[in-house]
């Protein structure tokens, strides 16, 4: 719900399309990016399977950066333990050697530390989840409940926003509006088009 | 975009001819010449007296090697004078010749114990998906439930070869034989607390039990899911529900017990509060990378259409998972005696950090840890078939060495190596498995179409 192209661009103009199915939903959100329109971000109150693909989402980094947190937590608990029991002040155990297997719990623990934190924090800043610092509307009430958003950035080069409009409302979209942004949590919503609402049965 | 839709689910049958025949059956001949040839040229100990019948030989050597065996308190261990005692009297065990044959014995308890072990997995693995109320893996159940047909063999051979040379490999069971009383020479204490649970009654019970109980659980949860395909209806998936609960429980406590009978008693002075975990950790992954290869295999000859690379991912997952567990629970077990340093723990691995099981102790590491946990780190290698075969086979070996370093030490010990005997035998076991978990699947239809899952699995799907 927090993105900067929704809430902070000045003069930017989106289309919201939405819907109460979710298999239209997901075959309408593939038809607009096959049709090339730029999709902002879809909004659902439940995962629903192959949207990914469906808005042509490329595969996140997080993974690598997850390594990489990995890799650093890995260094730490070595530099650590290296420094304080082997040059700084080595403490004979059980007549062990000061480097050895027993440094392996704390290699793990540090790792798995670091990679969750390391996940959580870069997770958080990529998504723009900070709490408390951006304002958290929703676009539809019932967004949280039962209802997904498409929302489609329209003031780029060659939209045709009728066309865009009449594809939501084809692909079963009860409601389609259209924001403009005037700066920081400031804009005006206009509904565009309605369509036909509580058909919510599957469509098999 | 199939999303929403029914995918159209139809029954394959799987013919087992061309390739895979001739690949079975040839790794089965060319193991039973390996294991020939193996047999005609591993050393003869020439020490025993000839005109003995064996048995009586293993226990004659046994004896003596018995009698020389007791030690008495107030050596140096570590150049620390520990003390000493009149009273007590400690037998360590004194490594001594084996004869010949019990490294045949041996072997076949290795690859016994490991198909045992592999194929039962396949059951928990069936049964797991049902307690869970997993949906995923239901379009490749059948391969587990293949699986779970050939432990019986498993269990015969381990049965086969404690019967046959059960004296030589534990020695709680030949200690059993000698009937020593309190008070004479070569009375062990240790063996005696241990006897009531490790004697030869027991024992039998146990070997002959579980695999009973682990069959007739097998075979009721097999005749629930063929059923479900003939009749269909969601009776037999609610009764595979309750059974897999059941199974699961009972796998639990007897996976627990057989692994202490057949494994962890070739020390029997020995013990590690962890070690059956430790072994189902080493049967789960490698059954995981064996349903991992016949799914890849079926899905590259056109059968099971409804798998998709994300079965298969699901699958590299798991692999990668369980080769991490392992590792845990190996470092788990390692880790403490290693710190502590008890001399009647740490004598276990003081053997394997000697030659000739050095090797095999690090190569367990590098297959089953290093390899696994760095080539399927990546989404990529994990939905790759051929890298994903590799690294199957890989673990395969690697679980393999992983028994042979349980096995080994603590039998024939410096008597042991891999040479053509233990190559041959592993193949003609693999050869086995192949050609008998590929007829079970030949006999059945692939693809267990009334299952309620199994649309949920067909449009399985673990994103981007």
């Amino acid at each position: 719900m927090i993105d900067s192209k929704l809430y902070l661009d000045k003069n930017k103009t989106v289309m919201f399309g939405i819907f109460e199915n979710s298999d239209k939903f997901l075959e309408t959100v593939a038809h607009v990016h096959e049709k090339g329109a730029s999709i902002i971000d879809c909004y659902t109150p439940y995962p629903i399977h192959g949207i990914e693909k469906a808005m042509g989402l490329k595969r996140s980094l997080l993974p690598v950066g997850a390594f990489m947190s990995g890799c650093l937590g890995f260094i730490t608990a070595a530099t650590i333990q290296l420094y304080m029991m082997h040059f700084d002040w080595p403490i004979i155990i059980g007549n062990k050697p000061t480097i050895g297997v027993s440094f392996v719990p704390v290699l793990f623990e540090m790792s798995v530390l670091f990679t969750a934190f390391g996940m959580a924090i870069m997770f958080f800043t990529r998504s723009k989840m900070l709490h408390g610092k951006m304002p958290s509307e929703l676009v539809d009430l019932r967004q949280t409940d039962d209802r997904m958003v498409i929302a489609i950035a329209t003031d780029g080069e060659g939209v045709n926003k009728s066309e865009l409009s009449n594809m939501l409302i084809n692909g079963g979209a009860v409601e389609v509006k259209e924001r403009t942004n005037h700066g920081y949590d400031d804009f005006t919503d206009v509904v565009i088009a309605t369509g036909s609402s509580s058909n919510n049965s599957s469509n098999h | 975009m199939s999303h929403g839709h029914d995918i159209h689910i139809h029954q394959e049958n799987y013919k087992f001819t061309g390739k895979a025949k001739t690949l079975s059956l040839s790794l089965l001949v060319i193991g039973i010449v390996l294991t020939v040839i193996g047999i005609f040229t591993i050393p003869r100990n020439t020490t025993h007296h000839n005109e003995a019948s064996v048995a009586e030989t293993a226990t004659h050597a046994s004896h003596d090697a018995a009698a020389a065996e007791t030690v008495h308190p107030g050596i140096n261990i570590n150049g620390v004078d520990v003390g000493h005692s009149d009273e007590q009297v400690y037998p360590v065990k004194v490594e001594h010749e084996k004869p010949w044959y019990t490294r045949i014995y041996v072997n076949l308890l290795i690859n016994g114990y490991f198909l045992l072990l592999i194929s039962v997995c396949g059951l928990f693995f069936f049964a797991l998906q049902y307690i869970a109320n997993a949906g995923w893996a239901t379009s490749i159940l059948r391969v587990p439930q293949a699986m779970s047909t050939i432990f019986p063999i498993g269990a015969i051979i381990i049965l086969f070869v404690f019967l046959m040379d059960g004296q030589n490999i534990y020695h709680w069971l030949h200690y059993e034989h000698q009937h020593i009383t309190k008070g004479n020479p070569g009375f062990d204490p240790i063996l005696d607390n241990k006897s009531w649970f490790l004697n030869s009654k027991m024992a039998l019970g146990f070997l002959i039990g579980i695999p009973i109980v682990w069959f007739l659980f097998g075979k009721k949860l097999r005749g629930l899911s063929y059923k479900e395909d003939a009749e269909g209806g969601l009776t037999f998936f609610k009764k595979s529900i309750t059974y897999g609960a059941a199974f699961t429980f009972v796998f639990a406590f007897t996976l627990s017990i057989l692994s202490w009978v057949v494994t962890m008693s070739v020390d029997a002075h020995w013990y590690s509060t962890i070690f059956s975990i430790y072994n189902f950790a080493t049967g789960w992954v490698s059954c995981l990378s064996i349903i991992a290869l016949f799914v890849l295999y079926l899905r590259r000859n056109g059968y099971l259409s409804i798998v998709t690379d994300e079965h298969i991912h699901d699958l590299g997952k798991f692999m990668f998972a369980f080769s991490i567990f392992w590792t845990y629970l190996w470092l788990s077990q390692f880790l403490l005696i290693w710190y502590a340093n008890i001399p009647e723990e740490s004598v276990y691995y003081y053997k394997r950090w000697e030659m000739p099981f050095k090797i095999n102790f690090f190569a367990n590491l590098i297959l089953n840890f290093l390899v696994p946990f760095l080539v399927l780190m990546t989404r990529n290698n994990k939905r790759n078939p051929r890298i994903l075969t590799f690294v199957a086979i890989v673990i395969l070996i690697g679980h393999w060495n992983d028994l042979y370093l349980m096995f080994m030490p603590g039998t024939i010990d410096h008597q042991a190596g891999i040479g053509a005997l233990e190559i041959g035998m592993t193949l003609t076991f693999a050869g086995l498995f192949m050609y008998w978990v590929l007829t079970a699947l030949s006999k059945r239809g692939l693809i267990p179409v009334n299952h309620p899952y199994i649309q949920e699995s067909a449009h399985h799907d673990v994103g981007i």
